[in-house]
């Protein structure tokens, strides 16, 4: 398996916030989701990895190279999709592909054309009159246009209706089906996640709660459901979060078996939702 | 790096149209004025649109900085194009200048007592130069909008503060024209030699600083 993507022990200090010895690893011909709740480092680790912020410490190796050493080289096979609009507004469409494409060794107009085509971006409109999701999908054309082997993708969804959020999972997912190429893509719409991604990594204070594979991730964790009479010290330890109220309570395990054991069917227990483990584990038991 | 600097040239396409009009009405608006502030114009129109297109420049960036860097280039290429920039933007703005005003005194719409010359050319890139050494820095370790009035300050120092300051001493010190003249009437090739290192210094410096400033700065 050849790995498009290596983060160790990447650290980034602000003040009042902490990026904490972030690890994670990605494999080419798949989708990795970075989740967690807004000021989690989601974004500040994609900038890191973009070097568009300065590490403190630890390593960032995109094919294999060091981010900062061989930075031309690692983003010529980069495409990234920004989380706000980026480019020149007053430059058209076709104006600001006349400035990107120069950069690129590999940038196929051809596929930048089809693109523009299969998005129906108007090519004389300048980008400041672009709705957010045509200004989304035009970086995403340009991203896609010069054979990129490493997608990284910075909120692309938020702000977007469910329609066009559906149209760009499905061109992420066919993307990845040359198994030549890695997506990363930071979201906090984890039901986006639940239908593209491979392999999750939650962020939250900074630090990486998990990174592992969806499959992996959905199974270990489970929501129990009972009566707030049940609940005892050892019961409650079990648990990541508890939301507790006059019906009962609600909580997020990923002591599924023990708790089966515990309180065999004085509970009802459901499979966790990304959107469940993210809620629960930042609330914790508060 | 020319892909860096045609990105800053082709981003100025619109400003550049505005500059010809400006440079259209500023023609006739000078050509009746006595030959000593003439010498002055041929500096301070062009110095005008290098000032114009760096601080358009700036602000287009200052929006498009992550893109910018998210390109395969490294930030001492950033750098080093803004600064290489600043001699295409003052080939330009003295072309603009010259054809202007040269076609419209052939073609009598203003009446001028000389042309724009070499000398001239040689003064707004010196008085250019050292304006935008003093920016950069600045304009990397701040951005556009902290340091937006900086350059307008700049400007100003070089050419309204000495007018004013005469404009209030009267007679008796002609800061402006004097000081203009005297270096465009520089005697020998030893004084232009002498200008020449010392803008390389005060530039190379600039440039050092800027990649200093900017190399570890964290992008917003």
């Amino acid at each position: 398996m050849d790995t498009i993507l290596e983060i160790k022990d990447l650290t980034k200090i602000y003040k009042g916030f902490k990026l904490d010895k972030v690890s994670l690893k990605l494999s080419k011909g798949y989708i990795m989701g970075l989740i967690g709740p807004n000021g989690a480092g989601k974004s500040t680790t994609i900038k890191l990895i973009m070097n568009l912020i300065r590490k403190n410490s630890g390593d960032i190796k995109i094919f294999g190279m060091d981010n900062i050493e061989n930075e031309r080289e690692i983003k010529q096979r980069i495409g990234f999709v920004y989380d706000e609009n980026c480019f020149y507004e007053d430059l058209t469409v076709m104006e600001m592909k006349r400035v990107i494409a120069p950069f690129y060794k590999q940038w196929d107009n051809k596929v930048f054309d089809k693109y523009i085509s299969k998005f129906e971006l108007p090519k004389n409109k300048k980008i400041k009159q672009l709705s957010k999701g045509m200004r989304m999908k035009y970086s995403l054309a340009i991203a896609l246009s010069h054979n990129a082997e490493f997608i990284i993708m910075d909120e692309p969804t938020s702000g977007l209706d469910p329609v066009f959020r559906s149209e760009m999972l499905d061109i992420l997912y066919s993307l990845i089906q040359d198994e030549n190429k890695g997506i990363l893509f930071s979201t906090h719409i984890t039901t986006d996640l639940q239908k593209a991604a491979d392999y999750i990594t939650f962020l939250n204070s900074g630090k990486v709660v998990f990174s592992d594979d969806k499959d992996s991730i959905i199974e270990n964790y489970s929501i129990i459901k009972g009566n707030n009479g049940i609940l005892d010290k050892a019961i409650r330890d079990k648990f990541i979060g508890i939301n507790e109220n006059a019906f009962g309570f609600e909580g997020l395990t990923n002591n599924t078996e023990d708790i089966r054991k515990l309180l065999k069917d004085k509970v009802l227990i459901e499979r966790a939702s990304l959107d469940d483990i993210m809620v629960y584990t930042v609330r914790g038991n508060e | 790096m020319v892909n860096l600097i045609l990105k800053d040239i082709l981003v100025q396409k619109k400003p550049f149209v505005f500059f010809i009009v400006f440079a259209v009405i500023m023609n006739s608006l000078y050509s009746h004025m006595d030959a000593s502030y003439v010498n002055v114009i041929f500096i301070m129109l062009p110095v005008m649109i290098i000032i114009g297109c760096v601080t358009n420049m700036s602000i287009k960036d200052e929006k498009a900085e992550n893109m910018i860097n998210s390109l395969p280039v490294k930030r001492i290429d950033i750098i080093l194009a803004k600064y290489l920039s600043v001699f295409i933007f003052i080939f330009i703005a003295s072309i603009i200048i010259f054809v202007s005003s040269s076609a419209m005194n052939f073609m009598g719409i203003i009446h001028l007592e000389r042309l724009m010359n070499f000398k001239d050319v040689e003064i707004c890139a010196i008085i250019t130069i050292f304006i935008s050494s003093l920016y950069f820095p600045i304009n990397f370790k701040l951005g556009y909008t902290n340091s937006r009035y900086i350059l307008m300050s700049l400007y100003m120092c070089i050419f309204f503060i000495p007018l004013a300051i005469e404009k209030l001493i009267g007679d008796k010190v002609k800061v402006t024209p004097e000081f203009i003249v005297y270096i465009n009437n520089a005697p020998n090739w030893q004084i232009v030699s002498f200008v020449i290192c010392i803008l390389a210094i005060v530039m190379i410096v600039s440039f050092f600083i800027s990649y200093f400033l900017y190399k570890n700065k964290d992008l917003a």
